[in-house]
């Protein structure tokens, strides 16, 4: 049965399988081929029952078919946004870039979200356990790429969680002038992109956001958590019900306004112009956070600033509380 | 049969298997084609698929006879497709026999009836 194996790794590689996937096909069989000889089959038996090697190397393809035209791109800024291997996605459709200006438009129900820049030349959408991707939109028309699950088809009763995920890569140097994302409950990741403008809108999604440049910038989640790490914007607006804030090493040449009812907001190494902070019972705690000036309205909320440099000054504009306090240290 | 066809039914097969038990590559090859007439290079591909869609995990197992075995076991996510699948599957092919046992169930009576049908259209 050497020939079986010989035969379908050559046929495995007419077919650009890569060689991880091959390694892993190669064991199995060759696992497989022993225990049927352990059962006292013989070659022929054996040959039957394993068919021929181009049919399988072929069936293989066929039974992922998404994954035939799957491109081996090297991806050298992926970061922590995309945890799993690209090559666990499946790619559906390339869009091919007229001008480096660009606009992006995503709205979905309950399927993840990843967008990442990347060191190729054209936009890639990539999908991983959508069931209908026919039941979306997914075009690049006049610079504006447009992911959007149709409304009319979503099922009241959805009898499994169907929910998948999607992959999208950009250009490392694009810019996009526009990025809108809304969705209720899938979670976002969104690695090393520039926007001039952003507006994310979650009901229960999480939303992790790394490296991002950004000019203006809104943020609304009812109980989705968003969690910043990495940025530089001009303008920051923050819209919590119940969801948490965090945000790490960031520098803001503008405002950061945030409302809350009860969602914390947690900053560390970040330097902006004015921090507005308006909560119920939501507290601010800010280390090494370093705003020229603050202004809390709340009932029961704090703000809480610990910095080591003592000299740079925080100016307090506006303090309307019940039993909140601002305390600076 | 029709290949799409075929492997859509292996799969549900290849899943009912999983969800009595724990079963090594060539075990599940080995029940199946017991019954119907497929072989490895329809199952194994669809093992495989189903192992990197969530379905299935993978794990080894030393085995007295060689090289460790690689065992499969299904996911609550496999499990889950498979009542799902199962379900399409039994409405699908109840409505096939609803249309198929319109015109009898034994082979004998669909003869008869298929006869008359003749008789009566060449005398008319």
């Amino acid at each position: 049965m050497n020939k079986f194996l010989k035969d379908l790794e050559k046929e495995l590689k007419k077919l650009k399988v890569s060689d991880k996937d091959i390694n892993e096909i190669l064991e199995d069989h060759k696992e497989m081929i022993e225990a049927a000889k352990n059962e006292g089959l013989d070659e022929e038996q054996i040959e039957a029952k394993f068919g021929k090697p181009e049919a399988l190397a072929k069936d293989l393809q066929e039974d992922a078919p998404k994954s035939t035209n799957k491109t081996s791109i090297k991806l050298t800024d992926v970061g922590s946004c995309v945890k799993e291997d690209v090559d666990s996605f499946n790619l559906v459709k390339t869009f091919h870039l007229i001008s480096e200006d660009i606009s992006v438009n995503i709205g979905l129900v309950s399927d993840d979200f990843n967008l990442t820049s990347y060191d190729g030349e054209s936009i890639q959408v990539y999908e991983k356990n959508v069931k209908k991707i026919e039941d979306y939109t997914i075009s690049f028309e006049n610079n504006e790429l447009l992911i959007k699950k149709e409304k009319g088809k979503i099922k009241i009763f959805n009898f499994s969680n169907d929910s998948g995920e999607f992959l999208v890569l950009v250009p490392k140097d694009i810019n996009i002038s526009k990025f809108d994302y809304k969705t209720v409950s899938g979670d976002a990741n969104v690695n090393g992109v520039t926007s001039k403008e952003v507006k994310i809108k979650s009901t229960s999604g999480d939303l992790e956001l790394t490296n991002f440049d950004g000019d203006n910038m809104k943020f609304s989640t009812v109980s989705g958590d968003i969690e910043i790490l990495g940025l530089k914007g001009k303008q920051v607006e923050v819209s919590l019900v119940s969801g948490d804030f965090e945000m790490k090493q960031a520098v803001i040449n503008g405002s950061m306004v945030f409302h809350s009812v009860s969602g914390d907001v947690e900053l560390f190494e970040v330097e902006c112009e004015e921090a507005d902070f308006k909560t119920v019972s939501g507290d601010l705690e800010g280390k090494e956070f370093y705003p020229s000036e603050v202004s809390l309205k709340s009932v029961s909320g704090d703000i809480e600033i610990t910095n080591r440099n003592v000299l740079k000054e925080i100016n307090v504009i506006s303090k309307k509380t019940v039993s909140g306090e601002i305390n600076i240290n | 049969m029709n290949a799409q066809f075929k492997r859509g039914i292996v799969e549900l097969c290849v899943l009912s298997e999983l969800v009595m038990e724990d079963m090594y590559g060539y075990r599940i090859i080995n029940n199946i084609s017991k019954d119907i007439d497929v072989n490895e290079n329809t199952i194994y591909p669809i093992l495989r698929r189903l192992t990197k869609e969530g379905h299935f995990t993978t794990y080894l197992v030393e085995s007295d006879l060689g090289a460790p075995r690689k065992y499969y076991k299904v996911t609550e996510k496999g499990f889950k497709y498979y009542l799902e699948l199962r379900d399409s599957w039994d409405n699908f092919i109840g409505g096939v026999y609803e249309i198929l046992n319109r015109g009898g169930k034994k082979n004998e009576q669909i003869s008869e009836r298929f006869r008359k049908r003749i008789e009566k259209a060449k005398s008319e």
